[in-house]
C-alpha cells in the first residue's frame, strides 16, 4: 500500500480529491498564477503602495471563480452523480477542493510579495508583512465563497448571492455607521475604525482594500487581520459542515439552503431598515421633521424591514404562501434592529466623551453666534515651498479657562440628555440651530473636536439649561483670555488696510474674505496717528461685551460696512490663542501658548497670495463708529 | 449482495421511492423497468450512495453506501446523463480516476479502449453520443466493480457495441461475480441479458421474479363458455389481472402456473380454453395495468 492509498483510507479519500481538483482547476490556476506575477513585478514596488490593488483584485476575482469551479457538483445534476458516486467522503472532498484552490491562490504569493519584502528590508525600508495578510485574507475569501457556493444549488444563484453578500454586509455596517452617527452626539468626532469595521462585513472586500493596512498602525492594522484569522476556520468548518449534509438532489435548484436563505434575508433586511434608516434622519434633519423626527424615522424603518422581507420572500419562493412560516427571517433582523438601536441609544460612551487627555495646552469653544472666531496660518519656514505653515486658533490655555470650556461642553452634554435620552435616530429635527463645537488640544499633540448641530427638542428643562449655557458660554467668550485669541485682536499688527465694504455678494463675507487692495483704501501708511491703539482699544471694548459682526447683521447692513484686511506676509506679536507647530500634517502638530510669540501671517495658504478681510458691522459699535470716523475724515 | 429495505426518498414532499424493498444476489443482473417517473433512476443513485434515503437501508455487501467509501470504490454508477471533464481524453480521464480506485486495472483499461471503436485520445466534448456511452462504460470497466449500476447503458449504442457490452459484462460476471443492476425501458434487451426483473411503478416494487419464472408466471387465456359464469366466481378460483367478454368468449390474464389455471377453469365447463405464457412486454403492460396505470387512455 502506497502513502497515498494508506492516506486515502484514513481520511475518506482526501488525497485523492485534492489531486483530482489541482488536475481540474490547472487552467484557471495557472491563468491566475500569470497574471499574479506579472502585475506582482510590474511598476516597481506595487505591494507597498496602492497599486497592491490590482493584485488584491486579482484574489478577489479568483478566490470567487475557484469554488465557482470545483463545486460544479453543486451546481449541475450530472456532475453531482460523478462526484458524489466517487468513493470519497464528503467532507473529504470539500477539504480536498478547498485545498487545492488555496494551492493555487497561495502559490503566486511567494514568489512575488515574499522575494520583494526580503529586498525591501535589505534596501531598509518599512517591513509591511503584505504576504501574510494576503495568506490569511485570501484563506478568508476562498472560504467565505466556498461557503456560497455549496449553499447554492445552480451557477445564476452562486453569482446572484456572492454579489449580494460580498456588497451587502460592508453597505450595511456602513450604513449602520452612519445612523450610529446621526443619532449619537458628537460620534462624528470621535475616531472610530468605521472604514475598517466597514470592510469586516465581507471577506473578499477585507481582501480587496487590505492594501489600505500598509499606511495604518497598531489597532486598525491588526483588527482585519484578526478577524481574519478568526473568521477563516469558522467559515472554512461551516462549509465543511454544510457540504457534509448536503443533499445530492440539490444541484440544479434555487434557494433549498434554509441556513444560507435566513443569512441572506437577515442581512438584506438589516440593509434596508439601516440604508431607509440613515435616508429618514437626513430628510427629519432638512425638512425639520420635529417631533415627528423619531417616530418618524423608526416607521420608516420597520417598513423597510417589512418591505425587504416580503421582495426576498417573494423572490426566493417565488409567492407568500408560506410568509409566516418563515417568521424568523422578519423576528432576526427585527431583534437585531432594535438590539442595534438599543446600544446606539446608550451613547455607547462616546457622547460623554471630552477626552481623558493628561495634559491640554488649550480648549475651544466655537458658537455659531461668534463668526469671527477663526483659526489663523502662519509662516514657519520663509522661502520653502507651500504648505510650511501652522496654525494659531482662537481658545484659552489657562487652566480656569479649560475648565469653562469642559464645564460648557458638559452642559450642553446636558442638554442633549434632556433634550432626548435614550438617543434615537431623528432626533435632530427641530430647528433650533445652535451649532457648537469643543475642540481640546494636547500638550503632546493631538486635537480632539467634538461637534454638536444643537437641534434641540425644547421642553421647559431643556430652556432653564439652556439659559444656563448662554450664561456660561458668554462669561467665557467674553473673558479677556478668549478675546485676545480672536484673530481680530491677536494678529491686528499684521493689518494691511480698511477697505470700505462695496456689498458685492454678502454671502462671502460671513466670516473672513480674501480681499485685494483698492485705490480708496485705507493703507497702513495712511493710518492717523494712534489709530491701532485705537482699534485694539475698540475691538476688546467690542468682544468683552459679546459683539461681533453676524450673518443676519451682515445681511441687515448691506452696503454699511468696513473690511479689517490682513496683510498676508506680515508678522505680529501674538496676544493669545492656541499654536499649533511642527506641521506636515494636522495629526502632528503640538500645541501651546502663543502669547508674546513673533509670528508672520502665512502668505500663500488660501489660493495664492490673497490677505484676509473680516467684516465690521454696525453690530460692532465701537470699532464701527471707530473706522466710519477715520475713514471719512480721511477722505474728506 | 444488495439489500434495500422500506427505502423512501421525497423530492420537494413528493416521494420518488415509496417504502421500496428490493434484494439483488451478488453476481446476479437485476433489470429495474418501469414508466417514466418510476423512481428507476432514484433507486440506482440510492443503491451508489449518491442519494441519502430519507428512511429505509441500503446495504451493500453490509455495508452502507452513503459516505461509505470503501464500498463505494467498489460501486460504479454510469447514470443516464453521464458527466465527464469536457476538454480531457479519455487516456487523461482514466489517470484522474485511477487514484479513486484502488482496484484500478490499467492494462484492462487499455484493452477495453482497444476493444472499443473509439479514438481514446479524442477530447470528451467531441465524442458522439454513443461514444461518450462507450467512454463511461470504459471508466466504469476499467475500475473493476463489483457493483454496476446501468442507466439506460444501451441508448445510443449500435447494435455491434451493444453486444460487445453485453459480452464484456457477462463475462464480469461470470469471472469475477460482478453484479449488475440495469435500468432500462427497452424490455427486449433485458429478456436475453437479466436474471432477474423488478417492474417498479410509482416509486414501489410492484413485481420481481426471475426471469425464467417471470416467462411462466402470467398467462393469456381463452375459453369460450356455452353460458358465461360469474366472473366473481372465476376470480375466487383463479387470480386474474385483466379480462374482457366478447359473446361467449372470454380472454383474461391470470398469474400462476398454466397447469393450475387450466384445472380450475375446466370447474366452469368452458367448451374451450386455451392458456399461453405472456412475453416480458405483455407482462409489463399486464402488471402496469393491473397496478392502475390507464394504458388505454395513454394509448389513446
Amino acid at each position: 500500500m502506497t502513502w497515498k492509498t494508506s492516506l486515502d483510507k484514513r481520511t475518506g479519500g482526501l488525497w485523492a480529491a485534492f489531486t483530482w481538483q489541482l488536475r481540474r482547476g490547472l487552467p484557471l490556476g495557472a491563468m491566475y498564477g500569470a497574471l499574479f506575477l506579472l502585475f506582482g513585478f510590474w511598476k516597481g514596488y506595487p505591494w507597498h503602495s496602492s497599486n497592491m490593488i490590482f493584485l488584491n483584485g486579482l484574489a478577489v476575482v479568483f478566490s470567487f471563480l475557484l469554488p465557482g469551479w470545483m463545486f460544479g457538483c453543486c451546481f449541475s445534476r450530472s456532475q453531482a452523480d460523478f462526484v458524489h458516486a466517487l468513493p470519497v467522503k464528503r467532507g473529504a472532498f470539500f477539504l480536498g477542493s478547498l485545498g487545492a484552490g488555496l494551492c493555487y491562490l497561495w502559490l503566486p504569493v511567494f514568489p512575488c510579495l515574499v522575494a520583494r519584502e526580503v529586498l525591501h528590508i535589505l534596501c531598509g525600508q518599512a517591513f509591511y508583512p503584505a504576504a501574510p495578510v494576503m495568506l490569511v485574507m485570501s484563506l478568508c475569501s476562498l472560504a467565505f465563497f466556498c461557503l456560497v457556493a455549496v449553499c447554492c444549488g445552480s451557477y445564476g444563484e452562486y453569482v446572484a448571492v456572492s454579489v449580494l453578500l460580498t456588497i451587502a454586509g460592508p453597505l450595511l455596517l456602513y450604513q449602520a455607521g452612519q445612523v450610529l452617527l446621526a443619532t449619537v452626539p458628537a460620534a462624528e468626532y470621535v475616531p472610530l475604525p468605521l472604514f475598517y469595521i466597514e470592510q469586516m462585513g465581507s471577506p473578499p472586500v477585507s481582501l480587496f482594500f487590505s492594501f489600505q493596512l500598509q499606511h495604518q498602525q497598531g489597532m486598525t492594522q491588526r483588527l482585519p487581520l484578526v478577524w481574519s484569522l478568526l473568521l477563516a476556520p469558522l467559515l472554512v468548518w461551516l462549509g465543511w459542515r454544510r457540504y457534509c449534509r448536503r443533499p445530492s438532489e440539490e444541484a440544479g435548484s434555487f434557494f433549498r439552503c434554509e441556513g444560507m436563505m435566513l443569512f441572506l434575508r437577515t442581512e438584506l433586511s438589516l440593509l434596508a431598515a439601516f440604508w431607509v434608516g440613515f435616508w429618514a434622519c437626513c430628510v427629519a434633519w432638512d425638512y425639520r421633521w420635529g417631533d415627528a423626527g423619531v417616530p418618524g424615522v423608526l416607521g420608516f424603518m420597520a417598513l423597510a424591514l417589512a418591505a425587504a422581507w416580503l421582495v426576498t420572500e417573494w423572490i426566493g419562493y417565488r409567492s407568500l404562501k408560506k410568509l409566516f412560516h418563515h417568521w424568523l427571517a422578519l423576528a432576526i433582523p427585527l431583534a437585531l434592529t432594535v438590539g442595534a438601536l438599543a446600544a446606539f441609544s446608550t451613547g455607547l460612551g462616546i457622547d460623554t466623551a471630552s477626552p481623558d487627555f493628561t495634559g491640554l495646552a488649550g480648549a475651544q469653544a466655537s458658537s455659531y453666534r461668534h463668526s469671527q472666531a477663526t483659526t489663523l496660518y502662519y509662516e514657519t519656514n520663509l522661502g520653502m515651498p507651500n504648505n510650511h505653515y501652522g496654525i494659531l486658533a482662537p481658545g484659552v490655555t489657562s487652566e480656569e479657562g479649560i475648565a469653562k470650556v469642559r464645564t460648557l461642553h458638559e452642559k450642553l452634554l446636558e442638554i442633549e440628555r434632556a433634550s432626548q435620552y435614550p438617543y434615537l435616530p431623528g432626533r435632530y429635527a427641530y430647528d433650533t440651530g445652535y451649532n457648537m463645537s469643543y475642540t481640546y488640544f494636547g500638550e503632546k499633540g493631538g486635537r480632539y473636536t467634538s461637534f454638536y448641530p444643537g437641534s434641540f427638542r425644547i421642553t421647559p428643562e431643556v430652556e432653564a439649561l439652556l439659559k444656563e449655557y448662554q450664561a456660561l458660554e458668554e462669561e467665557l467668550l467674553t473673558s479677556e483670555e478668549y478675546v485676545e485669541s480672536l484673530f481680530l485682536l491677536n494678529a491686528l499688527d499684521a493689518l494691511g488696510y480698511v477697505q470700505k465694504w462695496d456689498g458685492s455678494d454678502p454671502e462671502l463675507s460671513f466670516s473672513r474674505v480674501s480681499v485685494e487692495p483698492g485705490p480708496g483704501d485705507l493703507a497702513a501708511e495712511d493710518f492717523p496717528k494712534g489709530f491701532l491703539q485705537q482699534l485694539e482699544e475698540a475691538l476688546r471694548q467690542d468682544f468683552s461685551s459679546g459683539y461681533h459682526s453676524t450673518y443676519p447683521g451682515m445681511k441687515a447692513a448691506g452696503k454699511d460696512g468696513y473690511l479689517l484686511c490682513y496683510q498676508a506676509g506680515a508678522s505680529f506679536l501674538a496676544k493669545g490663542g492656541i499654536l499649533g507647530t511642527d506641521m506636515a500634517t494636522a495629526s502632528h502638530y503640538q500645541f501651546g501658548p502663543a502669547a508674546g510669540m513673533q509670528l508672520t501671517l502665512a502668505s500663500e495658504h488660501y489660493d495664492g497670495s490673497f490677505n484676509t478681510g473680516f467684516r465690521i458691522t454696525p453690530e460692532m459699535p465701537a470699532t464701527y463708529a471707530l473706522l466710519d470716523r477715520v475713514y471719512k475724515s480721511t477722505r474728506t | 449482495m444488495i439489500e434495500m429495505t422500506g427505502v423512501t426518498k421525497c423530492f420537494g414532499g413528493k416521494a420518488a421511492l415509496s417504502g421500496v424493498g428490493l434484494s439483488v444476489q451478488g453476481g446476479s443482473i437485476l433489470g429495474l423497468v418501469g414508466p417514466n417517473g418510476a423512481g428507476k433512476s432514484t433507486l440506482l443513485r440510492t443503491m451508489a450512495g449518491v442519494y441519502r434515503p430519507d428512511s429505509g437501508e441500503v446495504w451493500v455487501d453490509r455495508a452502507r453506501p452513503w459516505e461509505g467509501p470503501g464500498v463505494k470504490a467498489r460501486i460504479r454508477l454510469l447514470p443516464d446523463a453521464q458527466w465527464c471533464a469536457r476538454y480531457r481524453p479519455l487516456l487523461q480521464m482514466g489517470k484522474a480516476l485511477a487514484p479513486f480506485y484502488p482496484t484500478w486495472d490499467q492494462g484492462y483499461f487499455e484493452r477495453l479502449c482497444q476493444a472499443f471503436p473509439l479514438d481514446e485520445k479524442a477530447r470528451y466534448i467531441t465524442l458522439s453520443k454513443g461514444g461518450r456511452r462507450q467512454a463511461g462504460l470504459i471508466l466504469a470497466l476499467a475500475s473493476r466493480p463489483d457493483f454496476l449500476l446501468l442507466d439506460e447503458v444501451f441508448d445510443g449504442l449500435d447494435p455491434v457495441v451493444r453486444k460487445l457490452v453485453k459480452k464484456l459484462i457477462a463475462e464480469e460476471v461470470a469471472q469475477r461475480g460482478m453484479t449488475v443492476v440495469l435500468a432500462s425501458h427497452n424490455l427486449r434487451e433485458m429478456e436475453d441479458f437479466c436474471d432477474t426483473l423488478a417492474l417498479l411503478y410509482q416509486g414501489g416494487v410492484v413485481l420481481e421474479k426471475e426471469l425464467d419464472d417471470m416467462a411462466l408466471y402470467l398467462h393469456r387465456v381463452q375459453a369460450v363458455f356455452p353460458q358465461m359464469p360469474d366472473i366473481g366466481a372465476l376470480k375466487q378460483k383463479i387470480c386474474m389481472t385483466s379480462w374482457t367478454v366478447n359473446g361467449s368468449v372470454l380472454t383474461f390474464v391470470a398469474r400462476g402456473q398454466a397447469a393450475e389455471i387450466e384445472a380450475a377453469l375446466a370447474g366452469f365447463s368452458p367448451t374451450f380454453q386455451e392458456a399461453l405464457p405472456l412475453s416480458l412486454e405483455e407482462v409489463f403492460i399486464s402488471e402496469m395495468e393491473a397496478s392502475g396505470y390507464d394504458m388505454e387512455n395513454i394509448l389513446g
